[in-house]
This record gives C-alpha cells, sequence and structure tokens, in this order.
C-alpha cells in the first residue's frame, strides 16, 4: 500500500480582483469582482514508502498548496488525500501525528525562548517516551549538531541554524513522512549539505518518506530518485531525473577540435556549431554512442580535443516547465 | 493535559521575556483606575445613595473591576488574527493539537503573568489610595469567584469567536479596538448600565459583554442580593455555553475553509 495517495486532487481559491484608485476601492466595497483560481487542477500521484521524491514546478505552481493540502492545512476542492490510508481533510489530528512538517519561511519554534523548549512541547504533544526522544535527540545531535544550539533562543539563531532546529523539530516524533517545503531556501552551501545529508540520512535509517519541494536543483540531484513536476496546477512529469531527461532532453554533445578548419558532415549527428576549428555535433544516445562518432570522425581528420556534454539538470527542468505553460 | 500545561508554561516565560508591554498596560489600568475613582468621589458628592448603591460601593466597584481587567488578557485574539495574516497558523495546524485548546492554554499562562505583573500592583495603589475594596458579605465573595470565572469564559469566547472573523476577512482594521471600545462601554468595566436609560439598559441586557465585568462588579458590592446573584450566576453559564457552541462550530467551519496566505 503506498504511503501518499493523492487522487483527481483540485483546489480552488477565490480571491476578490481590487481595481485601483480611490474608484476602484469604493467599488470594491459595495460589489467585490470575484475571480476563481485554480492552483491544483487535477493531480493524481502516489508515493511508496521510503521514496524521496521532488515536487518540483516554478513559482506559483501548486507546489505549496498540494503540501498545505497533504498536510491538513487547507482542504481540496475536491479529490482526495489519503496519508497512510487517512484523509487528513477528515481527520487533521491522526494524519499530523505521522508527520513531519517544515515550511522553510516559517518556523514552528518558539521564537523567544531557547530551542530546546520548543523540542520539550513537541515531546509532550506528541507523546513521545523517554528512550525514543533520547535516541532521536542523540541522532539528531549527530547529524544536525543540535546540542551546540539548544540553549540559544530561536530569534538569536542564523537560518542555518533555525532550519537545523526545525529539522530536529520535525523528526522528534519519529514520523513517516516528511514534508519539506523549501528546506534550503535562503542557506548556504555548508547548511545545504547539512541539510542534504540530514535527509538521506533518516531515510536510509528509518525509511522516512520524504516529500521535497525545493528551488534548488542541486537537492533534487543529491537526493531524489524520483521528481514531480508541476505546472499552472497540473503534472506535466513524474519519474527519474534520467528518465525524464532521457524523453525530454535525449540528446547530447560532442564538442571536437580540430587540428585546422574542418566541416565533417556525419550521417547520425547534427553540426548545430562550428567555429574556427571547433565543431559542435548533436547527437542522440539511442542513435550512435559518443566512441563511435569520434572514431567516425577521427578517420577524416585529426582530432586535437574532444568534450562530451550532456544536457544539464538546469536545461532539463526548464523544458519541463515551459512545456505546459 | 500535560501539553496544555506546557504550553502556559512556555506562554509565561515567553510573557517574562516582553517587560515593558505589561509595565505600560499596567501604568495606563492603573491610571484609569484612579481617575474614575476620583471621578465617582467628585460625582457622589454630598449625595450617599444613587441607583441603590453608596459612593463607597462605586470606588469599591471601580477597583474590582480595574482589577479584573488586568486579569481579563485575551492572547487569544492577536493570536488568531496573526496566525492569519502571518500565515502562522500552518505550523499551529500541523501539530496534533486542539487549535483552541492551545490558544486557552497560552491565556491561562497570560493570566498568572498578568497576576502578578499587573493585578498585584494595581491592588497595592488601590490599597495606598482607596484602602481596602470589601466585599458586601462573604457570601456575595464567596459567589463572586465563579462569577469572576463565568465572566473570564465568556470574555474569552467572545473575543475567540471575534478573532476567527479574521479567518475570513483577512484585514480587519480597527475592528479590535471598536470591539474593545464596546466592551468597555456596554460591560459597565467603567460605567455600570444601571446608570444608563432604560432602553438602552434592556438593549445592553440581551447583549453578552454585561455578564463579563458587571454581573461579577454587581455581586460583589453587593447590587445583587444573594438569590438575584445565583440568577445572574447562571445567566452568565447560559451565555457561556451559548458562545462555547459558537466557537466549536466556527472552528469547525474555520479549519474547513483556512487561508493560508503566502508561501
Amino acid at each position: 500500500m503506498p504511503v501518499i495517495e493523492v487522487n483527481h486532487l483540485v483546489k480552488q481559491f477565490k480571491t476578490v480582483k481590487k481595481e485601483k484608485g480611490l474608484k476602484g476601492a469604493v467599488k470594491g466595497l459595495f460589489k467585490a469582482e470575484k475571480k476563481i483560481v485554480t492552483a491544483v487542477n487535477d493531480i493524481s500521484f502516489s508515493i511508496e514508502k521510503g521514496e524521496i521524491v521532488g515536487y518540483i514546478g516554478p513559482n506559483g505552481a501548486g507546489k505549496s498548496t498540494t503540501v498545505k493540502m497533504m498536510s491538513g492545512i487547507l482542504s481540496p476542492t475536491s479529490g482526495e488525500i489519503l496519508i497512510n490510508g487517512i484523509s487528513p481533510e477528515k481527520d487533521r489530528k491522526s494524519v499530523v501525528k505521522q508527520l513531519g512538517v517544515v515550511f522553510g519561511q516559517r518556523t514552528q519554534l518558539y521564537w523567544d525562548l531557547r530551542l530546546g523548549e520548543s523540542f520539550e512541547l513537541l515531546r509532550r504533544i506528541y507523546n513521545v517516551d523517554d528512550d525514543t526522544f533520547n535516541r532521536n535527540m542523540k541522532m539528531m545531535d549527530d547529524i544536525l549538531n543540535i546540542s551546540s544550539i539548544i540553549d540559544t533562543p530561536v530569534r538569536q539563531l542564523s537560518l542555518g541554524q533555525r532550519m537545523r532546529g526545525d529539522l530536529a523539530a520535525a523528526m522528534l516524533h519519529s514520523p513517516d513522512v516528511l514534508f519539506l517545503d523549501e528546506p534550503t531556501i535562503g542557506l548556504d552551501v555548508d547548511a545545504k549539505h547539512a541539510i542534504r545529508r540530514f535527509i538521506k540520512e533518516i531515510n536510509a535509517e528509518r525509511q522516512t518518506t520524504v516529500i521535497l519541494t525545493t528551488h534548488d536543483l542541486g537537492d533534487i540531484q543529491e537526493l531524489c530518485k524520483r521528481i514531480i513536476i508541476i505546472n499552472n496546477g497540473v503534472i506535466v512529469e513524474d519519474g527519474s531525473l534520467d528518465d525524464i531527461a532521457e524523453r525530454i532532453a535525449p540528446y547530447r554533445q560532442l564538442i571536437v577540435e580540430f587540428y585546422s578548419e574542418h566541416e565533417i558532415p556525419h550521417p547520425k549527428a547534427e553540426i548545430i556549431k562550428s567555429e574556427g576549428a571547433q565543431t559542435v555535433y548533436r547527437f542522440r544516445k539511442d542513435e550512435i554512442t559518443a566512441a563511435e562518432l569520434m572514431s567516425d570522425i577521427g578517420k577524416q581528420a585529426k582530432i586535437k580535443d574532444i568534450r562530451l556534454e550532456e544536457a544539464n539538470i538546469d536545461d532539463i527542468i526548464r523544458i519541463a516547465y515551459n512545456s505546459n505553460s | 493535559m500535560k501539553t496544555y500545561l506546557y504550553i502556559a508554561k512556555l506562554r509565561m516565560q515567553t510573557m517574562l521575556a516582553y517587560r515593558m508591554e505589561v509595565l505600560t498596560y499596567t501604568i495606563m489600568q492603573a491610571l484609569i483606575m484612579l481617575s474614575v475613582g476620583f471621578f465617582w468621589k467628585a460625582a457622589y458628592g454630598g449625595t450617599q445613595v444613587a441607583h441603590g448603591v453608596t459612593g463607597n460601593s462605586m470606588i469599591t466597584y471601580t477597583v474590582i473591576s480595574a482589577i479584573m481587567g488586568s486579569m481579563y488578557y485575551m492572547g487569544v485574539e492577536d493570536r488568531i488574527s496573526d496566525a492569519v495574516k502571518t500565515g502562522s497558523i500552518a505550523t499551529d495546524m500541523i501539530k496534533p493539537v486542539n487549535l483552541f485548546g492551545m490558544y486557552l492554554a497560552e491565556d491561562m499562562g497570560n493570566l498568572v503573568i498578568c497576576f502578578f505583573r499587573s493585578t498585584l500592583p494595581i491592588f497595592i495603589v488601590a490599597l495606598a489610595i482607596f484602602g481596602l475594596p470589601v466585599p458586601a458579605s462573604p457570601q456575595h465573595f464567596l459567589l463572586f469567584i465563579p462569577s469572576f470565572a463565568l465572566g473570564y469564559g465568556i470574555n474569552w469566547t467572545f473575543s475567540a469567536l471575534f478573532a476567527m472573523i479574521a479567518f475570513t476577512a483577512i484585514d480587519l482594521g480597527p475592528a479590535f479596538s471598536v470591539k474593545y471600545h464596546f466592551v468597555n462601554m456596554l460591560s459597565g468595566a467603567m460605567i455600570p448600565i444601571w446608570f444608563f436609560p432604560a432602553w438602552l439598559r434592556t438593549a445592553v441586557n440581551c447583549l453578552p459583554f454585561v455578564y463579563m465585568f458587571q454581573t461579577p462588579l454587581g455581586i460583589y458590592i453587593g447590587k445583587y442580593d444573594i438569590s438575584e446573584s445565583i440568577r445572574a450566576l447562571g445567566i452568565q453559564a447560559i451565555w457561556l455555553a451559548v458562545l462555547t457552541v459558537m466557537v466549536i462550530i466556527a472552528q469547525k467551519r474555520i479549519e474547513k475553509r483556512v487561508l493560508v496566505q503566502g508561501g
């Protein structure tokens, strides 16, 4: 049974259209023009235990809205979400007991109090027994070095430290599922690294299912075996990064530098640029291997240097984002 | 239960971090108490009794009103409106707790801190200037206690209900200060409504406000005799029950249509 099942999920918001100027403001008092915005439009997916799924898409694509519905904060307009078989809309409390949720742009920690107080509260809220609590704290300390910041008031923590605190807070009750909404936003390289390591370790050690929304493609490359790409409220891609790349950007480029100016055509590769002694070939992996192409060309002219380029993740994601806009 | 106790404890710790806020609030309350107290002294002048209440009783009324006011700290209002405005409601809702239980626990924490930070200083000032605010009788004092508790409950549930409007109308603007003055005027916190004209009195009696302040105060100074006081407690209990049911209904409806802004 999948841990998370989402079936034909739709979320519409009513927004009031505001007209400009005083006239518009007065008009709005009497007759507000309502506009319906569809943030999430009929999406379905299911996620198995132990997966790390990158849920990505451009700003305003509907990522956070989906996460909020999955964590019981927003209720769907239609469709269904089941987390371990329970609907967060119908039984928020039972669902959130099994969830850890971190919003990169907010904190669930008590701002004015030392970090440890928030942990003590969560321990009571989730009824975590001493053994589990101590074991979890030890693990958080090993990965996130929590003990160095546990006595600092949350408002004095740096963003990276605060995020470590928030992640630890989300894991204290050993949830099955972890929702991370932009956990690396605004963090420096070191802090990002620590957080990625944390996600990998809890996933490996506890089989925690992780759903991660992010704009950081490094997060995706390093963590996610599967990505779901959403755009304009619709899922446009769902699969492994390699598969998606294979499908939407199956090309590789071979950049060949000769000793002198040559233009050598090849039936299975397209010359996309030829400048001085350098020629750029584009070819499909499934039609010819780089080695074959190289040796074919090498028969006709002496090659000085070569470089092979894969379609990079930025390009793939950009193509995917644009495919439905 | 231990969860909610811990929430109350954390709230106390948080309050202790904000010294000035409580201090200025206390000074304001003490000043209002003094000016209203002196006003009654002057207003009564030579008169002994007005509407069945003596001038001294009115000063007692004013002092106890200030003491009650200092304990009626309705943090729930700001808590809910902030939660909606900033979207921090999201982090409240990811916890498996009853939201209003959590907010009430926080206000219990506020109450304890307010008692030491606000109520005691106000009581000492009152003691020094007006003398001990003596209740009408020990029985009246004993009835005052539950009446005060019910008054707190009515005030709290009303504030919660009012703040929930914030869920539907994201920016309430000055609504909270309008409500504050409404409660102040129509609850008898400053001027008992028995000084109001009859038609206004009738109207105000149909609203919950008088049961927040005037009912416990009237009991304390003996404006109501014992049987009237018990009846008043009954009316308070009914109001509290009605408002509680309304809060529960509103909570159910609102949790379903929470708007989370940003992010």
